[in-house]
């Protein structure tokens, strides 16, 4: 298993409503300083690059203290808080991708590519889904297909197959080179407390 | 506003509410087909900040908020089509359809499909054949009512699907009770949730209608260009004459003489254009009896619950009924396939009583029966159940396949009897 990641933000403050200031973990914040417009100019910054997908930024400052964000449209900074730690995550997990990468200098076998899943779901995926009181469980990885089963809130939910497909596996497809499939084992009959439950419409 | 970065592959829009069914038939007939799919709900994901472009919420109280939330989402990630899976996701679709300029059903359609009366104002109108019917709001002097009532008759909330609601009464006494009924159901808060989804004052309205005995059918089509493409006849073999009107078993294909399945397909198509539906899909119930055919109900979505398992398309029957709906929605119209040749048929599992559910035994000796394909519970260990006209959950459903349609009726009883449903009925 892989020791585990460092919190890729560690301070979140907003300062007034347009701007916000970030402070990130030691591994996030070696990319370099700079100042950026727009995400075309920070295409060589992957934090920066990734900040800009998060809707309504429209700035991005590195520098030695952390990361000043300046951002336009209706969203409050709380309501841009998740996408942000997730923009951010997301730069962690692909580093730590290439570094399991870079380690065998091939593909990932089932073993590098459990513990990077694994690493997704405990920082990104379970963290998010616990809102709706649910988690995902990492059982196996078989040639490249990961092997999972849903819990709590999760299990028996009538939108678990959209939060499976939609979320999980996009999500896991994007950081996780060589994944073939996700395969989700879960009796979902035998949810007790789905946090939607299906009704007639 | 972000600038377009990544050029992204045009999405199809599928908007499902949170609490249905129908998610994983949907998600999976897109997998298949291999779209770029956003799946559009009335409550967020929990992973809707990770997957920006495959995860949307959408404002299904307010029509044109939803619609101004689909136009800020396709500015950053292109939408080729939108697809509404139930009643009032399909009025949605056609709102974000027209905002967007994209094929779809007519807002004006998928309302009057979406409330009852003025689905059957326009049907009349059109010389379809629908029962006698007289439009009132709840708070009406309901003794009134009751006096002018043709009997038998049928009680009918204007919003409500799946038989929620629908009651008959056979006197002015049983009219009032019924009344009574349907005015506590109409209160409930998922009643009144409809919002103007379904158009203001929709969740007070309620028909009252002549009583059509005789056997009742469900048409499963597909339009095209104004032809209705017929997907499914079903039979409904257990007899609906009330006081409710749970809906248990469909077979298909139905057992009705040629000339009758004839009739049924020019009635719907006939009531189909009547409402201004000239693509899509449509989902029709019908009376069959000695003074004709009678539309019971009109609806521009597929079949609800899970029931569209029992429908397979192709001479393998590899297609699903979703995988042909959104390949038609994104505008591959390959020709319509054929259903498999096989019979096939579901059972909504009625909802014995009320009470909350314990557990249900037996399913696996159900599953053995022979022709019996799958037996879904999904209804969970606790949940209240409530039968109708009260209730809006489904128990489960039997699915067969078989020679005929009078082997898959006989397997779809068989597995239904060896269930044994065990709860803590209400006192």
């Amino acid at each position: 298993m892989p020791a585990k990641a460092p919190t890729a933000i560690t301070s979140y403050q907003p300062l007034d409503e347009r701007t916000c200031h970030v402070v990130l973990g030691d591994r996030v914040a070696s990319s370099g300083d700079g100042t950026f417009s727009s995400r075309e100019a920070a295409a060589g910054h992957p934090v920066a690059n990734a900040l800009f997908c998060v809707r309504g930024i429209v700035s991005v400052i590195i520098h030695a203290g952390g990361i000043t964000l300046g951002k336009d449209g209706p969203a409050s900074w709380d309501d841009l808080e998740k996408p942000i730690r997730y923009a951010v995550a997301t730069v962690v997990a692909r580093r730590e991708r290439d570094a399991q990468a870079g380690a065998t200098g091939a593909a990932l076998n089932d073993t590098q590519m459990y513990d990077l899943i694994q690493h997704i779901f405990q920082e990104q995926i379970n963290p998010s889904i616990a809102a709706h009181g649910g988690v995902i469980e990492l059982l196996d990885v078989q040639d490249a297909v990961a092997t999972v089963r849903m819990q709590g809130g999760c299990q028996g939910c009538g939108m678990a197959s959209v939060t499976l497909r939609q979320g999980v596996e996009t999500t896991l497809r994007q950081l996780v080179p060589g994944l073939v499939g996700l395969t989700d084992i879960t009796n979902h009959a035998a949810g007790k407390n789905p946090y939607f439950a299906a009704a007639k419409k | 506003m972000r600038s377009a970065g990544i050029a992204e592959e045009p999405r199809l829009l599928l908007v499902l509410p949170s609490a249905t069914y129908r998610a994983s038939a949907f998600v999976d007939a897109a997998r298949r087909l291999e779209i770029p799919l956003t799946v559009a709900s009335d409550c967020a994901s929990a992973l809707q900040a990770h997957q920006p472009n495959g995860l949307l919420t959408l404002d299904f109280g307010d029509l044109a908020r939803a619609a101004q939330q689909a136009r800020a989402f396709a500015s950053e990630f292109p939408v080729a089509a939108v697809f509404g899976v139930d009643d009032d996701a399909a009025v949605v679709a056609a709102n974000i359809a027209a905002e967007l300029h994209l094929p779809g059903v007519p807002v004006s359609a998928a309302r009057a499909a979406r409330d009852k009366h003025q689905q059957r104002l326009l049907l009349a109108a059109a010389g379809v054949r629908v029962p006698d019917f007289a439009a009132h709001d709840i708070g009406e002097a309901a003794d009134l009512v009751a006096r002018g009532a043709p009997y038998p008759c049928v009680i009918k909330p204007v919003s409500l699907s799946a038989s929620r609601g629908v009651m008959r009464a056979n006197s002015p006494d049983e009219f009032l009770r019924m009344h009574a009924r349907l005015a506590r159901i109409l209160a409930s808060p998922d009643a009144q949730s409809l919002g103007n989804v379904a158009g203001p004052t929709i969740e007070r309205r309620y028909l009252v209608e002549r009583f059509i005995p005789g056997r009742e059918v469900a048409l499963e089509g597909l339009m095209l260009d104004g032809t209705l493409n017929v997907l499914a006849l079903f039979d409904k073999p257990d007899p609906l004459d009330g006081p409710f009107f749970e809906e248990t078993i469909y077979v298909t294909p139905s057992r009705q003489p040629p000339d009758i399945q004839r009739g049924i397909a020019e009635h719907v198509e006939m009531a189909a254009r009547a409402l201004g539906i000239h693509r899509g899909p449509v989902h029709v119930e019908l009376r069959v009896n000695d003074g004709g055919l009678w539309i019971i109900e009109l609806a521009a979505r597929p079949i609800g619950g899970r029931c569209s398992a029992a429908l397979r398309f192709g001479a393998d029957g590899a297609t699903s009924l979703e995988e042909l709906l959104l390949g038609h929605a994104l505008g591959r119209v390959p020709p319509v396939p054929s259903r498999e040749s096989c019979a096939s048929g579901a059972m909504m599992i009625p909802t014995p009583a009320a009470g909350v559910l314990r557990e249900v035994r037996g399913v696996d000796d159900a599953r053995r029966v022979p022709c019996v394909t799958d037996v879904m519970i999904t209804a969970h260990a606790g949940q209240r159940l409530v039968p109708l006209p009260e209730g809006s959950r489904y128990l489960g459903f039997i699915f067969a396949r078989g020679d005929t349609p009078a082997v898959v009726e006989h397997a779809i009883r068989e597995a239904h009897a060896a269930l044994v449903v065990i709860l803590d009925a209400d006192a």
